[in-house]
């Protein structure tokens, strides 16, 4: 499956840090460490690659909370075989990051 | 201003450079992760998230549009090429057989455009003549000359009257003389720089002659004169012509190729002993000589005769001074271009030094046939143009070295996927810079960011058989 093999060490942790709960833009920012000016491109392109998917809030989930309704991101089926091809090449990917506790509910 | 306006200020100024219609879910997306953010972590951390809005935009300005779906973001247009492959400009000379392919094909074009150029054509084609080291050009009290006028003359030129002088006395003491006039003619209206000479001349430098007609002068054209004052008449050839108000029969054209002492005749009225004889004595000419075996000491009436070698001409001075400026730039390589790490690999490969051979020798070609050209389309050859030959050497072998640098060892394909590791405030602790990985799985690159003592020069790694899983189907196709 060569779009395995054209992943980046950059898209490949953040491929890895929405596969381990962080859903969102800024989660992802904070568990890897990754400036927002590389993030949001990174999961566009992932995005468009079909590597990853989004979905916007149900306003009404959010109106409960009284916040505004918040876009999260999740692996498709080529992503999360993808990730896994990532891992055979960056072994420490997985030590990277961790998995997160308090994964959201969309 | 507040904090949370200029957060709000930022997004808003980053939204302007999306289209219109990508602006309102891009704005909801990050004024949604602002709030959050400004939630969990107030300061100026959130204010870098919110610069970094502006590359956001500017990157889906560039790559597509969001449809207006409060949804899905979704991006219209085709995808831009994978990160991690080798830029497209460079896809064509990812695989070696196609660099040297492509390579192979510049150098044929510029040896093809060099062949219809007319001067670089003439160097090209431009050979000496046999037996060159026994041609001599004839001159009288050389060493004296020089000291009166400062130089020595490389083409000097001597009075008909004296050469006759020295043929009738000394003749014999050469295997050949010959003698040629140059003189403005005119043949209609046009004024022609016209070697007055004998068939003598051209046995001396073995270029053949047509068949003369007894009694009849011959003009031999030179193909630049044929093409600027006949037109390039096939007719002309067999015709009578007027040169200064006499019938003149042109024999044929002379290609540059074959006379390459000077470049300034327009054609050889080729005339028998007799009619040059006749000429005036003070007819200043050039005299040519062909020696067997020692030159003999000939002391004539006008002084001591001196025996002088040809002038450089034909092709290979010429590329002997594109050599030398090729040869030049290399030398100024290593300051651009680090070499070290060309040899730093974990065993002998010797595809890459052919690789690399064959690239240099394209290289070398397509350099100096490049520069003969456009010396032909500047309308001479002159060294100043050839100073040209060193700066593209350097920026030709530039490429090259590092092309080779970034290949794989095994396949010599272009290696991909290049990814950062480290950080510079690690240098102290593990090495940082750039990993490039061969897609057939052969192996990884490992540049340097920075040398440092122990990681001076970017290594190679072989991946071993377990990897090949991984790979199989990229080796296949």
């Amino acid at each position: 499956m060569p779009a395995e093999l054209k992943l980046s060490h950059t898209a490949a942790m953040i491929l890895k840090a929405i596969d381990a709960g962080h859903i969102y833009g800024f989660g992802v920012m904070e568990v890897t460490g990754l400036p927002s000016g590389t993030v949001y491109p990174a999961m566009r392109r992932l995005e468009r690659d079909d590597l990853i998917r989004s979905k916007w809030e149900k306003q009404s989930i959010a109106d409960e909370g009284q916040r505004p309704p918040r876009k999260y991101y999740s692996l498709t089926a080529s992503g999360r075989a993808t990730l896994e091809a990532s891992q055979k090449r960056y072994p420490l990917l997985a030590k990277l990051i961790p998995a997160s506790f308090d994964t959201e509910k969309v | 201003m507040n904090r949370a306006a200029l957060h709000r200020a930022l997004l808003r100024g980053a939204s302007l450079l999306l289209h219109q219609h990508q602006r309102a879910e891009w704005l909801a997306e990050w004024r949604s992760e602002l709030w959050h953010a400004e939630q969990d972590s107030p300061g100026a951390k959130v204010t870098a998230s919110c610069l970094g809005a502006f590359r956001d935009a500017f990157w889906l300005r560039r790559h597509g549009p969001i449809r207006r779906s409060w949804n899905l973001l979704h991006l219209d247009t085709p995808a831009p090429p994978a990160i991690s492959e080798p830029a497209p400009e460079w896809m064509l000379l990812e695989s070696p057989v196609w660099c040297l392919s492509v390579l192979t094909l510049l150098a044929a074009t510029a040896f093809y455009v060099a062949l219809t150029l007319p001067t670089s054509r003439n160097v090209i084609l431009a050979s000496s003549y046999p037996d060159e080291r026994n041609l001599v050009i004839l001159d009288f009290d050389r060493t004296a000359k020089a000291n009166a006028s400062g130089l020595f003359n490389p083409f000097p030129s001597i009075p008909l009257g004296e050469f006759s002088a020295l043929k009738e006395s000394f003749g014999n003491r050469f295997a050949g003389l010959a003698f040629y006039w140059p003189i403005q003619m005119r043949a209609g209206t046009s004024h022609l720089n016209i070697a007055r000479t004998s068939p003598e001349l051209f046995r001396l430098l073995n270029i053949p002659l047509p068949a003369m007609r007894p009694h009849e002068s011959s003009l031999l054209l030179s193909r630049a004169a044929w093409h600027k004052h006949f037109a390039d008449d096939p007719h002309l050839i067999g015709h009578r012509i007027q040169l200064n108000g006499q019938s003149s029969f042109v024999s044929g054209i002379l290609s540059e190729s074959q006379w390459t002492l000077s470049s300034n005749l327009d054609g050889w009225l080729v005339e028998d002993e007799t009619a040059i004889s006749s000429l005036p004595a003070d007819a200043q000419g050039f005299a040519l000589a062909r020696l067997s075996g020692t030159p003999p000491t000939v002391n004539a009436a006008s002084g001591r005769l001196s025996f002088v070698a040809l002038p450089d001409h034909g092709r290979w001075p010429v590329f002997r001074f594109l050599l030398f400026e090729f040869c030049f730039g290399c030398l100024l390589l290593p300051i651009t271009t680090s070499l070290l790490s060309l040899g730093d690999y974990p065993r002998a490969m010797p595809a890459r030094w052919l690789f690399l051979g064959a690239k240099t020798i394209l290289v070398f070609l397509i350099v100096l046939l490049s520069v003969l050209d456009l010396a032909s389309l500047w309308g001479s050859i002159e060294p100043g143009i050839f100073g040209l030959t060193a700066f593209a050497a350097l920026f030709a072998m530039r490429w090259v070295i590092r092309d080779q640098q970034r290949r794989c060892p095994v396949c010599l394909r272009l290696l991909a996927n290049p990814v950062r590791i480290g950080q510079s405030s690690h240098i102290l602790l593990e090495w940082h810079g750039t990993e490039l990985i061969c897609l057939r799985g052969h192996g990884l690159l490992h540049i340097p960011e920075r040398p440092t003592i122990w990681f001076t020069r970017q290594r190679w790694m072989d991946l071993g058989p377990s990897w090949n899983e991984l790979f199989s189907d990229i080796r296949a196709n």
